[in-house]
């Protein structure tokens, strides 16, 4: 999952060096710089992907701290 | 001489918006509202000598002391007007309805005097009761009027009104959103924006079936719990580059052309400005963008609008110009960075303005900053050809972050003092290495 999700990032920043760079404790703020557009915009195509619905009113920011960490987020919406 | 107060609240599309309208997706960002809350501290730049700049928050005095040592001469306001704790909210403060809140205040009566001219970055809701409250002699157009042609359906209208090749739509209904946005989606990507949309919010770029269903989904239960819908849909266009033209409107209906300056955004979202090359320049003049910016300015006149304005516009990677992607009424990060243009002019310099995201831990404050870019020979000087020229402190060093117990993140704006591009670049380029040495985590 973290590996699609870093392609999806890479197509958001139109950056496809990051496919390499990033790791799961990247930060998805500080480390791939997402704008709040682009946080969005990478939120729709993961829903997209995995077939899940974020719920943008009460999502925390937090978990974009690390790949890994959103990656754990999205798999328990899969499973949810 | 009256003194003039600059003062205003930026994102000011935030306050505009009628709270009935339905949002696209947005996710809050408390950190972000800090900086957005600490950025007219940048007004300083349009203070003549004897006016003042009222910031919602007391400016750093080192930073006040090392713009004063610049030639920078203005007097600052000593007292915060936002509380230090912070709204949970989507949107930052308003200075005006803070202000209308409050008991009257010594401290602001005086330092407004009666009989200033108020000069605001923009007119957002409480701008008239506060006039009225401190007697201060500025007059300004309705929020109504302010509010529509600060929408991007108006820019559409006048596209329409002064013939320019008009690629927007405005939908209003779910039913509107989901076929206009299929024909769109049939030849590219296309944009949803938000009537009040501010660069790199409110507008929501669409790439395939699955997100405009999602969106219009999202959207749908807004509608169904009483919200209404207006957006604007544009398919989204490849562009050579960014540029804004900024004017002014008379009450009289004068236009005043004063700048265009080119943009490099990151994405929908300002990234740094520059003076245009001669070739954009001729470019524009042979184009006629000129003569259609006034011709805008009295489209503007007709709506009884006057004040500031800026317009955003683009030159299309097939050389076309799209000369009106939309108006903002308000001053503008590149009105800011004209004034700058003033000043350096005045020393034999030119410069770009742009800004870094960084966050550290709180072991630094303004004034260490200040020492380590002078240690480094990367502050600019009086009397120097190159350097750093911090426009903002409070925007990196915001008050409240600390006590959430996690690392203070905000934005540093600046002037990269420089003739030539790699002089400029090379700044930069040693700043953020600088600033990571230092324990800031510079965001990519």
């Amino acid at each position: 999952m973290e590996a699609k999700i870093v392609e999806l990032i890479a197509q958001v920043k139109g950056d496809q060096s990051l496919v390499t760079r990033l790791n799961s404790s990247s930060n998805l703020i500080e480390d791939v710089g997402l704008d709040s557009l682009q946080m969005i915009n990478l939120i729709l195509l993961v829903e997209g992907e995995f077939g899940v619905e974020v719920d943008f009113d009460t999502f925390d920011i937090k978990h974009l701290r690390s790949l890994g960490s959103f990656a754990e987020y999205i798999k328990a919406l899969e499973t949810a | 001489m009256t003194p003039s107060i600059h003062c205003g609240t930026f994102e000011p599309e935030n306050h505009w918006r009628e709270s009935d309208l339905a949002i696209l997706p947005s996710l809050p960002d408390p950190r972000s509202m800090r900086v957005i809350e600490a950025m007219d501290e940048m007004l300083f730049v349009f203070c003549k000598p004897g006016d003042r700049l009222l910031s919602a928050r007391k400016m750093n005095a080192d930073h006040f002391s090392y713009l004063n040592n610049l030639g920078f001469c203005f007097q600052s306001s000593n007292f915060d007007i936002y509380p230090t704790d912070y709204p949970t909210g989507k949107s930052p403060a308003n200075l005006f309805t803070s202000i209308e809140r409050q008991t009257e205040d010594s401290d602001l009566a005086a330092f407004l005097s009666a009989g200033a001219q108020l000069e605001p970055f923009a007119v957002v809701p409480g701008i008239t009761e506060m006039v009225s409250r401190y007697s201060l002699n500025s007059e300004f157009p309705s929020q109504q009027i302010i509010r529509h042609v600060n929408t991007k359906s108006y820019s559409l209208h006048v596209r329409d009104a002064l013939e320019i090749e008009n690629i927007g739509v405005v939908v209003e209904s779910l039913s509107a959103l989901r076929d206009c946005g299929s024909r769109m989606l049939a030849s590219g990507p296309f944009l949803i924006k938000d009537e009040y949309g501010v660069s790199g919010k409110g507008n929501q770029i669409v790439t395939q079936a699955s997100t405009l269903e999602r969106i219009a989904g999202y959207l749908a239960r807004q509608i169904d719990a009483g919200k209404r819908m207006r957006f604007v849909l544009e398919p989204y266009l490849a562009k050579q580059l960014d540029f804004s033209c900024q004017f002014h409107v008379g009450q009289d209906g004068t236009f005043t052309f004063i700048s265009v300056q080119q943009l490099f955004n990151d994405g929908l979202a300002f990234g740094m400005s520059c003076s245009p090359g001669d070739d954009l320049v001729a470019k524009l003049e042979e184009a006629g963008y000129f003569s259609l910016m006034e011709r805008v300015g009295k489209e503007l006149s007709a709506a009884e609008y006057f004040g500031h304005v800026c317009v955003d516009s683009m030159l299309l990677q097939d050389d076309r110009l799209a000369p009106m992607v939309e108006i903002n009424a308000r001053k503008s990060m590149s009105l800011i960075k004209h004034a700058m243009d003033g000043y350096l002019g005045n020393q034999g310099q030119s410069g770009v303005l742009t800004s870094v995201t960084a966050s550290h831990h709180g072991s630094m404050n303004f004034a260490d900053f200040l020492s380590l870019l002078r240690e480094k020979h990367l502050l600019y000087e009086a009397g120097e050809n190159a350097g750093i020229l911090p426009l903002s402190s409070g925007t990196l060093f915001s008050p409240g972050a600390i006590s959430e117990g996690t690392d203070l993140r905000g934005r540093l704006y600046m002037e990269v003092v420089g003739a030539v591009a790699e002089q400029r670049t090379a700044l930069l380029a040693t700043l953020t290495a600088e600033m990571g040495q230092a324990g800031f985590r510079v965001k990519n």
